[in-house]
Order: C-alpha cells, then sequence, then structure tokens
C-alpha cells in the first residue's frame, strides 16, 4: 500500500504524470498526542516507582518505532511497557490517581497512535485530517477522564474487604463479558 | 475458549458478585494468602487467554483508494523475468519447463536467421548441442535435460539454504543455467551478455485499489443502498481489542499482592472495553455532487477544475468521514488533492476542490469511495458513489516534414496525380458500397440495372489511397521499462505506452501524406472497430483528429474484449480497395502482428511498418523480449516489408530518414 515518499509529478502537454505517491506518514496531531500521554503515564509512574522510569521510556521508544515503521503491533507492546511501569508503580503503593492516570494515559496514547497511522495509511499527510482526530480524541479522552471519576470515586466512598471483593468480581465478570460480546464471528 | 463459555463465565461471576452485594456477610472477612494468590493466578491466565483471542482478531483497516497511481502497462519481457525470478525461490517444475521451451524457441530462430538455414535445421543444431561453445547452455536446451535430478535438487536447496544463512549471494543453480543459455544467444547477435548486476528487477507494486463502474456493477458482494449509492464493506476495525484485558491484569495482580487502589484501576480498562462496544450507528445519510469544469474538447494538458461537495443529509453528526475521489485512471493530478477526511455535522456540507491535467481521450470518473468510521474508530464503512461525470480532450495533430517510406512500385501512385487530366477523371472499377463511400460515387445506372448498390472508383483515387492501421490489442500496450519511475520529461515524444506512439505517429503521417494531396483513411486492429476510409480534405483531417483522441478503439486503456481475428480480418479485406497502401503502426509484440504485414502484402496491398520500440536489452525478460521483435523486423525486411525501428527516446523524424534510405 502507498509509497513513503511525496514525489510531485510535473508533466508536458497531455502526457500523464510520474508516479504521485501519497505520504503515508502518520499524522501528525494524533502522534503529538500520543507521545504526549505517554510521557504523562511514564511521569505519573516514575514517581512512586523509579525503576518504573525506564520501562515506561522503552515503552515510548516502542511506540515512536511503531509508529515511524508503520507497524502496529509495536504501538501495542509499547503500551503494554507502559502499562507494565503502571503495575510496578502500583506495587509500590503508589497513590490510587497516579496509578488511574497511568492507566488511562496509557490507553489513550495507544488510540492515538492508532488513530496516527490508520489516518496516514488511508488519508495521508497532505489532506488537513485535525477536525476529526480533535473530534475522535475528545472522545476517547474524555471516556477515560470520565473512567478516572468513576475509579476515584468507588475508591473514596468504598472501602473496606466486602467492598473491594464485590468490586473485584464485578469487574472481572465486566471484563469477560464485555470480551464475549463482540460482533465479530469466532 | 468459545465465546459461550466465556459468557457462561462471565455470568457466574457476575451473579456472584452480585450476591455478595445482596448479603455481605458471605464475605470471607480474611482470606489466606495462598488463596488469593491462587485466584490472582487464575484471573492472570484467562488474561493470557483473552490477550490470545485479541492478537488473533487481527486489526485491520478497510483499504483505501490510491488515484494518484497511475496506470500500469506491462512492460516486454515482464512476464519472463517473473517466471525467471520464482526459479530462484524453488519454482514449480511447470514453470521451468516454460522458460526452457522459450529459450529453446528464441535460439531456433535466431539460429535460422543468422545462418540462413531452415527452422528444422536449427532445431537440429540444438539437439546435437552444437549450436554454442558453452556446453551447460547447449545441454540445457537438449529435450533429455533433466535438471538435477532429484538429488541434484535437494543438494542445491541446501547450498541455498546456507548461502541465505550465511548472506551470500549465490544465484541458484537452474537460474545460472538460463542466464548463460541467455548470453550465448546474445553472444549468436553479436551483443554483449548480461549484466550480472541487474538479475533482479526491484519493481514497488503500487496499485490503485479503486473499483471501476463495470466492475462494481459485476460484484456481488456490494449491496446497493439506492440509486447511486453501494455498500461495499462493513466491517470491525479491531481497533479496541484487547482493552479488556488491562481490567483482568490490574485486578489480578492487585488481588495477589492486595493493592486496592489496582484492583480498582481496572475500572479504566472495562470503561474503555464498554466504549468500544457501543453499537454501530445506521449507514449514513449522504449527497455527493460533482462538478467538473470543461469545455466541450479541450486540448491535452489544460487543467481541469473538479469541486465535489459531500454533504450530510442524515439527523446525526458524521464523526468521520474519509472521501476519496475517483479520478479517471487515464488523467493525472496537477493540484490539490481528491482527498479529504472530517467531521460534518447533520445538514453540513463540505467540499473538496482539486485539478486534473487533461491527456487525449475520453475519461470517465470512477466511482467516489467514502470511508465512514464510528467515533470510537472501531467500525468501519465502505461506501461507493456512482456519479457519471466525463473529460474528453482532443490532441490536435501534428505533421513532419520528414520523408515517408512508402513502397516503390506503388510509389508512381502518390502524390498529386499529375498526367491524368484532360477531360475529368478516368472511370476505373466499381465495388461493393461500403457506409461512408460519397453518395455522389453511387453507379446508378447499375443500380438501376440491377438493383445493386456499387461504388465507382476513379483511377485517381485508386492510384492515391493509403490507409493508416493502428495496432490496439490488448498485446500492443506495453510501457518502456524506463516509463515506470520517471519523474521529469526528458523523452522526445510524449506518447507513454506503445499505442499513445502508434497513434502519434500515424497522426503525423497522417497530416503529411493528406497535405501532399494523398487520399489517406484509418482504422485499427483490435476489438473495437474504427473505420474512416479514405478521403481528402480538411474536413476529413478533422474527422481524423478526433477519432484518434476520442474514439473508443484509441483508448489509453487496453482493452478488455476478446478479439476475433478472422471475422475482423475479413472485413479489412473488404473495406480495402485494390491496391491501398498500408501503413501498418505497431511495436511488434507478437507474432501476429508479422503475419499480420505479411498476409496484407501478399494480397498486394503494399505495407510499410512503423514500429515504436517498447524493450529494453538489460534484464533477462527484457532482452528476450528485444531479441525477438529483432528477429521479426528481420524477418519483415527480407521480404521487403520496409520498417521504421522507432527507438523509445528517439523523435519519429530521426528513425523515419534512414528507413527512407535504406529502403531507396
Amino acid at each position: 500500500m502507498g509509497l513513503g515518499t511525496t514525489i510531485g509529478g510535473s508533466t508536458q502537454a497531455g502526457r500523464p504524470a510520474a508516479p504521485m505517491t501519497i505520504d503515508n506518514q502518520p499524522s501528525l496531531l494524533s502522534t503529538a498526542v500520543a507521545l504526549g500521554a505517554g510521557f504523562v503515564a511514564v511521569s505519573a509512574a516514575s514517581l512512586s516507582a523509579p525503576a518504573a522510569l525506564p520501562i515506561g521510556v522503552i515503552g515510548l521508544g516502542f511506540i515512536i518505532a511503531g509508529l515511524t515503521t508503520l507497524r502496529r503491533r509495536r504501538i501495542t507492546i509499547g503500551t503494554i511497557s507502559l502499562l507494565a511501569a503502571g503495575l510496578l508503580a502500583g506495587s509500590k503503593g503508589a497513590e490510587p490517581v497516579e496509578l488511574l492516570i497511568v492507566v488511562m494515559a496509557s490507553i489513550f496514547a495507544w488510540d492515538a497512535a492508532t488513530m496516527a497511522m490508520g489516518l496516514g495509511q488511508q488519508i495521508g499527510r497532505e489532506v488537513d485530517t485535525s477536525q476529526l482526530e480533535i473530534v475522535h480524541l475528545a472522545g476517547s479522552g474524555g471516556v477515560g477522564l470520565l473512567g478516572i471519576i468513576v475509579a476515584y470515586s468507588i475508591e473514596r466512598f468504598m472501602s473496606g474487604n466486602q467492598a473491594v471483593f464485590t468490586i473485584s468480581l464485578l469487574l472481572i465478570a465486566g471484563a469477560i463479558l464485555t470480551s464475549a460480546i463482540t460482533d465479530r464471528a469466532d | 475458549m468459545s465465546k459461550r463459555i466465556l459468557a457462561l463465565v462471565g455470568l457466574m461471576i457476575a451473579a456472584l458478585g452480585l450476591v455478595t452485594v445482596a448479603s455481605p456477610s458471605l464475605v470471607p472477612m480474611k482470606t489466606d494468602q495462598v488463596v488469593l494468590t491462587v485466584i490472582g493466578t487464575g484471573i492472570l491466565l484467562q488474561a493470557a487467554v483473552m490477550m490470545n483471542k485479541a492478537r488473533q482478531d487481527s486489526y485491520s483497516l478497510i483499504t483505501p483508494g490510491f488515484p494518484e497511481t497511475p496506470w500500469e502497462l506491462p512492460t516486454p519481457g515482464d512476464e519472463l523475468q517473473a517466471t525467471f525470478e520464482s526459479i530462484a525461490e524453488g519454482g514449480l517444475l511447470h514453470e521451468q519447463e516454460q522458460v526452457r521451451d522459450q529459450l529453446r524457441e528464441v535460439t531456433a530462430n535466431v539460429l535460422a536467421q543468422t545462418h540462413r538455414i531452415s527452422l528444422t535445421d536449427a532445431k537440429q543444431l540444438i539437439t546435437d548441442e552444437s549450436w554454442t561453445s558453452d556446453a551447460a547452455a547447449a545441454r540445457y536446451l537438449t529435450e533429455g535435460f533433466s535438471a538435477l535430478g532429484p538429488l541434484g535438487e535437494v543438494t542445491d536447496e541446501v547450498k541455498q539454504w546456507i548461502s541465505t544463512r550465511l548472506s551470500i549471494d549465490r544465484t541458484p543453480a537452474q537460474q545460472q543455467l538460463v542466464i548463460r543459455t541467455v548470453n550465448a544467444i546474445s553472444h549468436l547477435l553479436d551483443m554483449p551478455p548480461l549484466d550480472p548486476d541487474l538479475m533482479a528487477k526491484d519493481e514497488e507494486e503500487s496499485e490503485r485499489f479503486l473499483q471501476s463502474p463495470e466492475e462494481l456493477a459485476s460484484d456481488s458482494s456490494t449491496e446497493h443502498l439506492s440509486e447511486e449509492v453501494y455498500l461495499r464493506t462493513e466491517q470491525e476495525t479491531g481497533h479496541w481489542n484487547g482493552v479488556g484485558v488491562v481490567t483482568l491484569v490490574f485486578t489480578g495482580v492487585g488481588i495477589i499482592i492486595g493493592q486496592s487502589a489496582m484492583i480498582i484501576a481496572g475500572v479504566i480498562g472495562l470503561i474503555y472495553a464498554g466504549y468500544a462496544r457501543l453499537p454501530p450507528s445506521d449507514p449514513p445519510k449522504l449527497r455527493i455532487d460533482r462538478t467538473v469544469e470543461v469545455d466541450e474538447d479541450i486540448s491535452p494538458g489544460e487543467l481541469i477544475p473538479v469541486t465535489v461537495e459531500v454533504r450530510n443529509e442524515g439527523e446525526r453528526l458524521l464523526a468521520d468521514l474519509r472521501v476519496i475521489d475517483g479520478v479517471p485512471p487515464g488523467l493525472s493530478i496537477a493540484e490539490g488533492s481528491p482527498r479529504m477526511a472530517t467531521t460534518l455535522p447533520a445538514g453540513d456540507s463540505k467540499t473538496i476542490d482539486y485539478k486534473l491535467k487533461a491527456s487525449r481521450g475520453r475519461h470517465e470518473f470512477w466511482p467516489t469511495k467514502i470511508i465512514q468510521k464510528s467515533l470510537t474508530g472501531a467500525h468501519e464503512r465502505e461506501l461507493l458513489f456512482c456519479l457519471e461525470d466525463s473529460v474528453a480532450s482532443v490532441s490536435h495533430l501534428q505533421s513532419t516534414n520528414a520523408p515517408i517510406p512508402l513502397r516503390e512500385y506503388a510509389a508512381q501512385f502518390v502524390g498529386n496525380v499529375a498526367a491524368q487530366k484532360g477531360g475529368g477523371m478516368e472511370f476505373h472499377s466499381v465495388r461493393e458500397y461500403l457506409p461512408g463511400d460519397p453518395i455522389g460515387r453511387i453507379d446508378w445506372n447499375r443500380h438501376a440495372r440491377t438493383g445493386e448498390i456499387t461504388t465507382i472508383e476513379f483511377r485517381e483515387e485508386r492510384a492515391a489511397k493509403i490507409v493508416l492501421l493502428i495496432d490496439t490489442r490488448a498485446v500492443a500496450y506495453l510501457e518502456h521499462p524506463s516509463q515506470r519511475h520517471r519523474i521529469g520529461d526528458d523523452g522526445a515524444s510524449e506518447g507513454y505506452n506503445a499505442v499513445d506512439r502508434s497513434i502519434e505517429a500515424a497522426g503525423k503521417l497522417f497530416t503529411a501524406l493528406l497535405a501532399d494531396g494523398n487520399s489517406v483513411g484509418l482504422t485499427n486492429v483490435g476489438p473495437t472497430d474504427c473505420w474512416l476510409p479514405p478521403s481528402l480534405g480538411s474536413d476529413h483531417a478533422i474527422r481524423a483528429a478526433r477519432l484518434l483522441s476520442l474514439d473508443p478503439a484509441f483508448s489509453q486503456l487496453p482493452p478488455s474484449a476478446e478479439f476475433e481475428l478472422m471475422g475482423w480480418f475479413k472485413r479489412l479485406v473488404r473495406r480495402l480497395s485494390e491496391g491501398t497502401q498500408i501503413v501498418y503502426f505497431t511495436p511488434l509484440s507478437d507474432e501476429y502482428s508479422v503475419t499480420l504485414a505479411r498476409q496484407l502484402d501478399v494480397r498486394r496491398y503494399p505495407v510499410t511498418v512503423v514500429s515504436p520500440n517498447p524493450t529494453e536489452d538489460e534484464h533477462l525478460g527484457e532482452r528476450i523480449a528485444y531479441i525477438q521483435r529483432r528477429l521479426r523486423i528481420t524477418r519483415l525486411r527480407r521480404t521487403d516489408i520496409p520498417v521504421v525501428d522507432w527507438d523509445w527516446e528517439q523523435p519519429l523524424e530521426a528513425a523515419l530518414r534512414p528507413a527512407v534510405r535504406r529502403h531507396q
């Protein structure tokens, strides 16, 4: 699909231009947002666990690599790395808010980077796609923030073993059920 | 784990959770660490399973279109080159046979021509292995040759495997034999051996990935939503696949190490998972209008502004709309871009503006492609809008001062007929009336007598008739290898494939011959019929120019219909009056082009061939094509049919002069 460089075609009368291809590099706006979110995740994780810093940076590196080489698998690995940094931070006793921020920012970065890559492949850099990106990122960003609020509220207003137990069960059930409900044929 | 089991497990756990809400006393006050670890690990295993499943449901996007990509035609020797390169990867046995058969045929023809012996004798030389000093090549072409034998093949594959691991560039044995054989053939023709650095062509494949209106009509998998709208694909992109795993991992680890903050962090993953699974909306209601600002029949090279307006006629905001306009394959984009990606509120409209550069011919727009995605990015639809628009552009015919090598024995009839004057024109003969003949020439006497409708030919007319015959069969649509990646235009000519060049040459010769007072006509070899009977006058020239530009027979794209050879030939002969001279424009890309020239010549229609040369002799496949074409030219010349061998980088005039000299 699409070749990497933009070659302008100059033509003489009547002759079709030479191969003019689209610049299929990921879109700038979403890439910036993805990297920013990743940076936030790494920072938040490092507050509680300095050891999380290198893991987080590696994660950022993978995301960048994925974007420059147009391999989505690398972006996913990078996100997993960021989340691992979060796990480390959580295990070292991070503040709930910090942990929530790490998780949300990691997932948001994953979404933004995927969006950037998809736009590059389907549309290319020459077209202005910023409005579209802002709307999409507002959606997923907003949902993430909602998640933080909900989680924080749960943290605040429910405590004690019993509540945690219940919540764990419900969360697990939820995760399993949502995985089972997909439109894709098995 | 299948979906059902998964759902069942999920429901059971949910039920358990709800039960503990109802009666908190069921919850154990303090749970053993071991138990917790076991449970946690179980959850993590489940996470691993889900992750694996997410990996298999891979992420995929609908392929957009690339209207910027020019229509690619084959270059000479493409097929042979591809077969040759596939031998390297252990090609199938029958492919290896194909290569050998082709080489054997070429060798026999080369031997027959260079040594002036019969084909049978030439084949004997091959069987005797005496045609070349290269013993390996000689053996390769014999009938009984069986490559390396099963043991040899295995050994060769092992060697190949080792060389690849060690990054040694080693051409497999089979390929080496082919190369040696081609070099041996080249030696027979005093050509240099192949350059070893140029064995493989690195061609970047770029496809347009757009659907032509015909393809769309015959595609049964598309759903016809309304009069001009087709729904081609609807799919989940897999954009959010795997996000639920985050919840399980954090909650599981949280349980094991007893951190409630971590357990609750799982909420984020769950909310995203829910977001991703919001049901998609109905197909959008869109209206698309395209405006192409073009006058009747503009000239090639002029810019054509195109405006495409997309309007959201539904009631909901469309969050993600990606539009790619169906630029006609023969036209190039001069300014702007035919793409747009935007959000479109209900009732709003947005436009795409771009400019195309006109080129010869009638060009139809293809369906506009729209990829509509949901806000979440999880769901995509591909819609195609068929708006019929077209652009027609007519090339003005140029002329040439160079001499044209028409045949010797008809030369007395070329040019203005001088001496036959003195009382009008002499009646010569009568032939069947053909559509296009002037009504004033109908023999009404004969009609009154016998009821037949026939056309009278006068000696003057007969004498000066020339018909230009252009090869427009699919095999003639070839590009020169340098054309593929050319950026600037440093070629001597405008035409970018062999048929284009033929048309350009025919245009020049038409004008020049007409100006000399000859009666000139135009027709083609191909499935689409085009026939302009020989005539005179400036109106005639205008008609010819329009045909050469706009008639579907002379399209920039190769024909897809079957070509019925016999029927076409009979019809041509019926149309031609006796002694008409033919100038035949063809790249000589197959044997039939030679056969046709000779069949016409034998029937006393003197033939001159003008042949644009799309072949090069650098890569292996190309070189064989180059050699085959040279053999054809020689064969024609030996039967006294003049051939203008027109090199790709030359202007036509440079090729005409030596041809005339050779002929005289």
